[in-house]
């Protein structure tokens, strides 16, 4: 059981990432947030991601296999298509589902990104 | 008419003791009155304290018939059992009194001698000596300049270090 001083550490290290305006901050919580093997963490910065509303952050999470909407987890995939819903501003969003809808080569991705586009369309 | 003569009325005043006596004699009130001449010898009144004080259960038994009082034997056996199944339950009554009184202590010593392995903890105890704690603020990371690479390394290193400390307390 994670102690609770590393757990808001951890969160307060993804939300100044989210904060910080720097492009290298998607970088760096794409190569150690979503890389990591622990749910939570991967839940915390595909939202974080999310939330950037940014064309980087958005390809992160929308377009990569195993990522995202696209993640493993069920728990990590709905909060990510969650966190999309709650955008109000969806058009970079939407943009990169099409693209993503039209061009990606696996056909997983592809129905994912179609899924979601369309809950976006409803919503 | 009451015989009021002066003698009758000395009699009475000085020679109590004849007066008493013949009252004694007689439950009757008016014995020693005349009505128009006419004195009421015979007691005609029926003293209400010997219905009272005399016992007329035995009485009444002595009047019912043989076969009645098989019955009424049999009434008094019932009561007898009667009272020996109130004494039985009486009994257990006490011994589940006692048994309850048992269990109730027992239930107090492992009340205590839980609470004495148990350790007691408060988690907002806990939280708030998180807050007092210095740890990673979410606005330092957010003024970072993450366009430098000593800083960018740094921080990575420690997003890096915290979240394997995280995964090593899941394994």
């Amino acid at each position: 059981m994670v102690d609770k001083r590393t757990e808001k550490d951890v969160s307060n290290i993804i939300e100044g990432l989210r904060i910080n305006q720097d492009p290298r901050s998607i970088e760096m919580l794409e190569d150690v947030g979503t890389n990591s093997s622990v749910d939570a963490i991967r839940e915390l910065t595909s939202r974080a991601l999310v939330k950037k509303n940014q064309h980087d952050s958005l390809k992160v999470v929308i377009a990569n296999k195993g990522k995202g909407i696209n993640d493993m987890s069920t728990v990590v995939a709905m909060s990510t298509i969650n966190e999309l819903l709650s955008l109000e501003d969806k058009s970079e969003a939407i943009r990169i589902l099409e693209d993503t809808v039209n061009m990606h080569s696996d056909e997983e991705v592809r129905d994912n990104a179609r899924s979601v586009k369309a809950l976006m369309a409803l919503s | 008419m009451a015989n009021l003569s002066i003698s009758s009325i000395r009699e009475r005043i000085f020679n109590t003791t004849k007066h008493e006596q013949t009252v004694a004699r007689s439950s009757n009130p008016f014995a020693q009155s005349s009505f128009k001449g006419n004195v009421l010898t015979a007691d005609v009144f029926e003293s209400s304290k010997s219905k009272e004080n005399q016992p007329s259960f035995a009485g009444r038994i002595a009047s019912v018939p043989a076969k009645s009082k098989l019955y009424l034997s049999a009434m008094v056996g019932s009561i007898n059992n009667f009272g020996n199944k109130i004494s039985e339950k009486l009994h257990a009554g006490i011994e589940s009194v006692n048994a309850f009184c048992k269990r109730m202590s027992d239930n107090v010593s492992n009340f205590w001698s839980t609470m004495k392995n148990t350790e007691v903890r408060f988690d907002f105890m806990d939280n708030i000596k998180d807050a007092m704690r210095p740890g990673i603020r979410k606005n330092d990371i957010a003024k970072m300049d993450l366009s430098s690479d000593e800083v960018y390394n740094s921080v990575h290193e420690l997003f890096s270090s915290k979240a394997n400390a995280w995964a090593e307390a899941m394994a």
